[in-house]
């Protein structure tokens, strides 16, 4: 069957390459986290034998540092590519939340409430999709910010308005530990159950490794850009 | 202005400068040239006549104040707080209402050298009844106290501000050597005109080969006057007032020169030794402090107390320098209030460790944390421990069996170390030297103080009091009554025989105070024996009083207030400052887990809450509940609670609405038949 073998180019080197950036600076960020969100409670015996079984606080920082560097690196690169590489330039006016979206939503929600029995057509990037995105860019900005507040505290710190800078540190500590939680949590349950969990996706494809997808793929979750193409080629 | 007028007024105006420039030149050339050495000088009687050893008046004790006062400004130097002790310095408003017997900050009339109640206490100046009188000014003198004070204050002059000796000799006076002298708090029984005054001693500070051992020999006989002159070796002193023969002195003639003037190895700066003469004992008991190259890093590289405790032209705080003030530049202690206003004048670690100064190396912290700079003081890190013993826990209700311990007084004192163990630190001071000190290594109790974590001794007590009706605070017993009393039970157990009642309960050898029966016996055998002699309990209670417990009877006690960086309101806190390790061995050089992991000190360490539970165990906390640590760490500012707030928000709304999303979906796939493709 033609269908079952992937063929259509959705994400080229660039957005690969940066996905595995972001999985490998993440993953490390969450798990050396852990620990380090622990130490909000410094004095219960949980947070200190955690601590231990990581090799010690000065191991934990290294690699939670280590991951923040790839999360950086990572954040570079799709920034760049964004603004300077057509395609990265096509693919974030495509990201940008519009009208459609809502009623993507709208009609989403009704449809799964049985008020429908059609579901939406997607365009190259779904609502869900788009959350996906901006959640992490959002993500990326909180704790690429505070992180480096904590990490250099006297380097940033006297550089913020002065009305940050007496609180800047706490403030930054907060913001960090709760974004750290709010966005592990939205990975781990929302972005993996839509890339395979979700009904009909399990377990998932590799797209993320060659960046193709087949076409009854296309053609399901990404109907209106399927139908664009064929319009397109008539 | 006609030309006339002019000229006039030229002259007028050239000729004032000319006068101010001759008198300004006058005036210079009067000052000695501050060259900062004594040149040769007369030795003064107290009247200022010449002591001339060749020839007449050579037979009296010299006088400090004649003699160094004719160059030195004697009454400012006695300004200095070495000197006043505290007196004539407004109460502060806390010790005021938590203790009643103080009537100044100082040793003299405030809070004794010991870390807690009770102690001998100053009389009021005026009393109603001589079985009130506890301490005169005159026997803070023979009570030990003038062993260290340098004189001067309320060694020389009274609370009325007159000479002792002077006023006790003027007829009109109606003062008699001996008698009770209207019940004066300063004269009662006092023989200030046979023994003289104590006046500000330069020498004890100025002189290193000073014989401190002479001079309080000289003190014990009530040769006020002549202490001086023992002390700096000038002479030899016979006789004793204490015994009724009239002292003789015999000046060394090697001293003088031709002229009759002396010229003794005279110092503008103390050295180490000098300020431990009085300083050692005391931080050893209080802090554990040995001032020794093993234990300090400062003392090991040869640093000089008045290196950082600067005073005079050289102090580092501008409240304490010009030429000749003498006050020492000081730290800032918890629980001791003289001259609060002077408080941290001397340098502090940053003064050097940031600018480099007498070769200190440059705290860099790399990598550290900035808000560990910001809520934990320096000393917290680097004086991670302390190699000698320092008293955590006094009480003063048990009598101490101890050998050795003197005066025999202190018998009623009994001290707990750092570990709880019991501690015959008055025994030991009579065995050991300040080299002897043994070494038992223990970590300092954190607390915060001013907003910083600090190491510090935070002494318990257990001691009895008494209640006021109608006033805050408390009151003490006198301390020669508790120790009367356990003499007199001592002697005959059918005397005060509730006493008995109170045994070892923990096993250590020494009875405690802690089961409600040994609490209601003790109450009550305390009282007991004020009533038997005469003590004024009118309109008072005893209690006994544990930290912040004040115990009525064995089961009720209300509890008072205390500072969040105190065991005891009644019982001294004191910072560690010496004793500083190499950096090498501070908290944190072997990493984070120092204090970030479940075998930590800094989280985890015990800390005494209350010295003796029902079962005479201490009764403990750790170390991070102590600080406040078992929550999580404070968002109090606004910007950091609205902000956790936000995300807090922001998180519910966010999963609420993912989960719903992800909730129907897989509802709706399960619910309806998939539809064939």
């Amino acid at each position: 069957m033609p269908d079952s073998k992937p063929t259509i180019q959705r994400f080229d080197l660039h957005v690969r390459a940066q996905h595995i950036m972001l999985v490998v600076g993440v993953l490390l960020l969450v798990v050396t986290g852990i620990p380090l969100f622990t130490l909000r409670n410094p004095v219960a015996p949980t947070a200190a034998s955690t601590i231990d079984l990581w090799g010690g606080l000065e191991l934990v920082r290294f690699w939670h540092r280590l991951g923040a560097i790839v999360l950086c690196a990572a954040s570079f690169y799709h920034l760049v590519y964004i603004t300077v590489h057509p395609q990265g330039r096509k693919d974030l006016r495509d990201m940008l939340p519009g009208a459609q979206d809502f009623r993507d939503l709208y009609r989403n929600l009704r449809y799964f409430l049985g008020l429908t029995t059609d579901p939406p057509k997607f365009g190259r990037f779904s609502y869900f999709e788009k959350f996906d995105y901006w959640a992490a860019f959002w993500g990326c900005a909180i704790m690429i910010g505070t992180g480096l507040i904590l990490w250099r505290p006297d380097l940033i710190l006297p550089i913020l308005p002065s009305a940050l800078r007496a609180s800047g540190f706490e403030t930054a500590l907060e913001a960090h530990g709760d974004e750290a939680v709010l966005a592990s949590v939205t990975l781990f349950t929302w972005h993996i159950y839509n890339v395979h969990l979700k009904p009909g996706r399990f377990p998932g494809s590799l797209v993320w490794l060659h960046g193709k997808i087949t076409e009854a793929e296309l053609r399901s979750h990404h109907s209106r850009e399927w139908e664009e193409g064929v319009k397109a080629n008539e | 202005m006609s030309k006339r007028a002019s000229l006039r007024a030229k002259t007028l105006c050239f000729a004032a400068l000319a006068i101010l420039s001759l008198s300004a030149y006058f005036a210079l050339a009067q000052q000695p040239p501050p060259s900062g050495v004594c040149p040769p000088f007369f030795l003064r009687d107290e009247s200022g006549a010449v002591i001339d050893v060749h020839g007449k008046n050579a037979s009296v004790p010299y006088s400090p104040r004649q003699t160094c006062g004719a160059c030195h400004d004697y009454n400012k130097i006695t300004e200095g707080f070495h000197f006043q002790q505290g007196r004539g310095e407004k109460l502060p408003a806390l010790m005021a209402e938590r203790y009643r017997w103080v009537s100044a900050p100082g040793n003299y009339g405030g809070n004794w050298c010991s870390p807690a109640p009770i102690y001998r206490q100053l009389a009021q100046k005026k009393n109603l009844s001589a079985r009130m009188i506890d301490m005169t000014s005159f026997d803070f003198v023979t009570a030990t106290c003038g062993n260290c004070h340098p004189g001067g204050g309320p060694l020389e002059y009274d609370r009325d501000g007159k000479r002792y000796d002077r006023r006790m000799l003027d007829p009109s006076s109606g003062l008699t050597a001996g008698g009770e002298n209207n019940l004066d708090g300063d004269y009662f029984k006092a023989r200030w005109s046979e023994t003289g005054v104590i006046e500000a001693d330069c020498l004890l500070c100025h002189l290193p080969e000073y014989d401190y051992k002479g001079r309080n020999q000289q003190l014990s006989v009530l040769n006020f006057r002549w202490a001086a002159t023992a002390g700096a070796r000038l002479a030899q002193v016979s006789g004793s007032v204490k015994e009724a023969t009239t002292p003789s002195v015999k000046y060394n003639p090697a001293i003088f020169d031709a002229d009759g003037k002396v010229s003794l190895h005279i110092v503008a700066q103390p050295r180490n030794e000098t300020c431990e003469h009085c300083h050692a004992k005391p931080g050893w008991k209080k802090r554990g402090a040995s001032f020794s190259a093993r234990s300090d890093v400062h003392i090991r590289a040869g640093l000089r107390c008045v290196d950082c405790h600067a005073s005079g032209s050289r102090a580092f705080d501008e409240r304490i320098r010009g030429k000749e003030i003498h006050q020492v530049g000081k730290g800032d202690d918890p629980s001791g209030h003289v001259q609060d206003d002077l408080d941290n004048t001397m340098r502090d670690c940053a003064d050097c460790h940031e600018s480099g100064y007498l070769g200190a190396p440059i705290a860099k912290h790399a990598d550290l944390p900035v808000h560990h700079l910001e809520k934990i003081a320096c000393q917290t890190c680097h004086i991670p421990e302390r190699y000698v013993k320092a008293a955590q826990v006094q009480v003063s209700d048990a009598f101490n069996k101890g050998p050795k311990i003197d005066p025999p007084g202190k018998h009623i004192w009994t001290f707990y170390d750092a570990g709880m163990k019991y501690w015959n630190h008055y025994g030991e001071l009579t065995m050991f030297t300040a080299e002897d000190q043994p070494t038992d290594a223990f970590r300092p109790v954190l607390a915060r103080y001013k907003g910083k974590i600090y190491p510090v001794n935070r002494v318990h007590s257990a001691w009895p009091g008494l209640k006021i009706d109608g006033k805050p605070g408390l009151d003490q017993p006198f301390m020669k009554d508790i120790f009367m009393m356990w003499q007199a039970h001592n002697s005959d157990a059918a005397r005060y025989p509730q006493l008995e009642k109170i045994k070892d309960d923990n096993g250590d050898g020494m009875p405690e105070v802690n089961r409600p029966e040994e609490i209601s016996g003790f109450i009550a055998s305390v009282k007991q024996y004020l009533s038997d002699t005469g003590f004024d309990l009118a309109g008072k209670q005893v209690v006994w009083v544990m930290d912040d417990r004040v115990y009525s009877s064995g089961t009720d006690f209300e509890t008072v207030p205390k500072l969040e960086h105190e065991a005891s309101p009644y019982a001294s806190v004191y910072k560690y400052s010496h004793g500083v390790g190499p950096a090498r061995s501070a908290l944190g050089a072997k990493g984070c887990t120092d204090c970030h992991s479940s075998k930590s000190d800094f989280f985890f360490a015990k800390v005494v809450r209350y010295p003796f539970g029902p079962d005479a165990k201490p009764m403990t906390l750790t170390q991070g509940e102590y600080l406040g640590y078992p929550k999580a760490p404070n968002n109090r500012r606004p910007l950091a609670y609205w902000t956790g707030l936000f995300f807090k928000v922001l998180a519910v709304l966010v999963f609420a609405g993912l989960f719903a999303h992800m909730g129907l979906e897989i509802w709706r796939h399960y619910r309806t038949p998939r539809r064939a493709e």
